[in-house]
């Protein structure tokens, strides 16, 4: 090699090393970075780990907390999931807000704001989007959240098959999606890591005699399913009539049946592996859909893209983004009103109150637009 | 780590250290040896299994 050759070589090379030591640091912060979930003062009244349901998830990423807020009377059960899909920041957080604000009165509450811990540790490649998202909170301190990928984090799972066959329908699907979670379910006990967590909720909902069981999700708002609610069969005249108090209250909700033949979502194998009534919630978020400009932590929270207002005059969207914006304080809003109105549309489909469950303390959907600062409803 | 994984592993040190070879002994454009860098920032972040 000629002396230049070796200078060249030795520049790009060092600049390599720079590059990933840059990357490294970054995605390595990343992946380690624990949020803090205020259970002080909260009706939290019990916390344990998931792997109480699948014991080979002890030691992995996955073995999350479930949060449990107690009644001081017996009831029926709820089980509320945030983060399946982790770029869509309205579930989990949503998860997080109804943990540390609700109380509840009669019946039990179970909260896993980061069913997809994996997925909650990476950002989804050539996206742009950001890591991480902070709110304020009232008295001044900054709380910081993962923003992370649909998809489980390849180091817990890899490689991905060419494709993958979901078990046990034997349903055939991009490789991909064997580390989407809601696609995995009813899961599998030996499995993958996102197979081996649905086994873990659909047995912890067995295990328990969970009544009903709601996964909050947000979705492009250019995608057919938004602003909506997707009912198992056997939940559907709870859903109907939950979707009927929201639009009462001004919010307006579609509502979709559960796909007979898609599956391992939530709202389809839940539903057919356990008792519970399965519910899933979807929502229009600006920072996930494919029209979107510019992606960073100012378009999570607001919502504002110019690329949508444009989408909304072309008729191109579900959600209505007259407004200009479609804010994460909103979203979160949507997902709260809309548990507290399935809730209550289970409560009335019950022949006695034995198996009721009653909240309080729930955030008004209409001050939580209005405030459009979530940071106040967070502890 | 499953079986898989590790056989994966494998193969990623194996492509990591062709690459480099390459690189510090076979390509003489700059354009080339910059290409080799990009790739191997890539592998090695996945050898350490950081993402
Ligand atoms: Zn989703």
């Amino acid at each position: 090699m000629k002396k230049k050759g070796i200078i060249s070589t030795c520049i790009i090379l060092a600049i390599a090393i720079v590059c990933t030591v840059i990357a490294g640091t970054s995605f390595y912060n990343k992946r380690n970075f624990k949020e803090d979930i205020v259970t002080e003062g909260s009706a939290v009244t019990r916390t344990y780990k998931l792997s109480t349901y699948n014991k080979n998830l002890k030691g992995t990423i996955a073995n999350v907390d479930i949060y449990v807020l107690e009644g001081k009377e017996p009831g029926g059960s709820i089980l509320i999931l945030g983060g399946t899909h982790a770029n869509e920041p309205a579930g989990h957080m949503a998860a997080i807000v109804m943990l540390e604000q609700l109380t509840v009165e009669k019946g039990t509450v179970y909260v896993i704001p980061q069913i997809n811990m994996s997925g909650l540790s990476h950002n989804d490649p050539l996206e742009g989007q950001p890591q991480f998202i902070h709110f304020t909170t009232k008295d001044g301190s900054v709380r910081t959240f993962h923003f992370g990928s649909r998809a489980a984090n390849p180091i817990d799972q890899w490689p991905d098959p060419d494709i993958y066959t979901h078990k046990p329908s034997g349903q055939g699907l991009s490789g991909s999606e064997t580390r989407n979670l809601n696609r995995c379910y009813p899961g599998q006990k030996y499995g993958t890591l996102s197979e081996q967590v649905a086994y873990a909720v659909t047995n912890m909902i067995n295990t328990e005699k969970i009544d009903m069981e709601i996964d909050l999700h947000e979705s492009s708002p250019e995608y057919a399913v938004n602003n909506a609610c997707v009912a198992h069969e056997r939940a559907m005249a709870i859903a109907a009539e939950g979707v009927l108090n929201l639009e009462m209250d001004d919010i307006s909700m579609r509502l979709e049946p559960s796909p007979v033949t898609l599956h391992g979502l939530t709202h389809r194998e839940l539903g057919d592996f356990t008792d519970t009534y399965a519910l899933l919630l979807e929502v229009g978020n600006p920072s996930q859909g494919r029209f979107r400009g510019y992606t960073d932590e100012k378009l999570v929270i607001t919502g504002e893209d110019p690329c949508y207002v444009i989408a909304q005059k072309l008729g191109l969207l579900y959600v209505d983004y007259s407004a200009g914006n479609f804010p994460l304080s909103l979203r979160v809003a949507r997902h709260v009103a809309g548990c507290a109105a399935f809730i209550q549309a289970y409560n009335d489909s019950l022949d006695d109150d034995a198996r009721a469950i009653i909240i309080d303390n729930v955030p008004d959907y209409h001050e939580m637009v209005e405030t459009d600062d979530l940071g106040l409803y967070l502890r | 780590m499953t079986f898989t994984t590790i056989i994966y592993l494998a193969i990623a040190v194996m492509v990591f250290a062709s690459v480099l070879y390459n690189m510090l002994f076979k390509e003489t454009k700059v354009v080339d040896k910059i290409s080799c860098a990009m790739i191997l920032v890539c592998l090695i972040l996945r050898i350490f299994m950081i993402k």
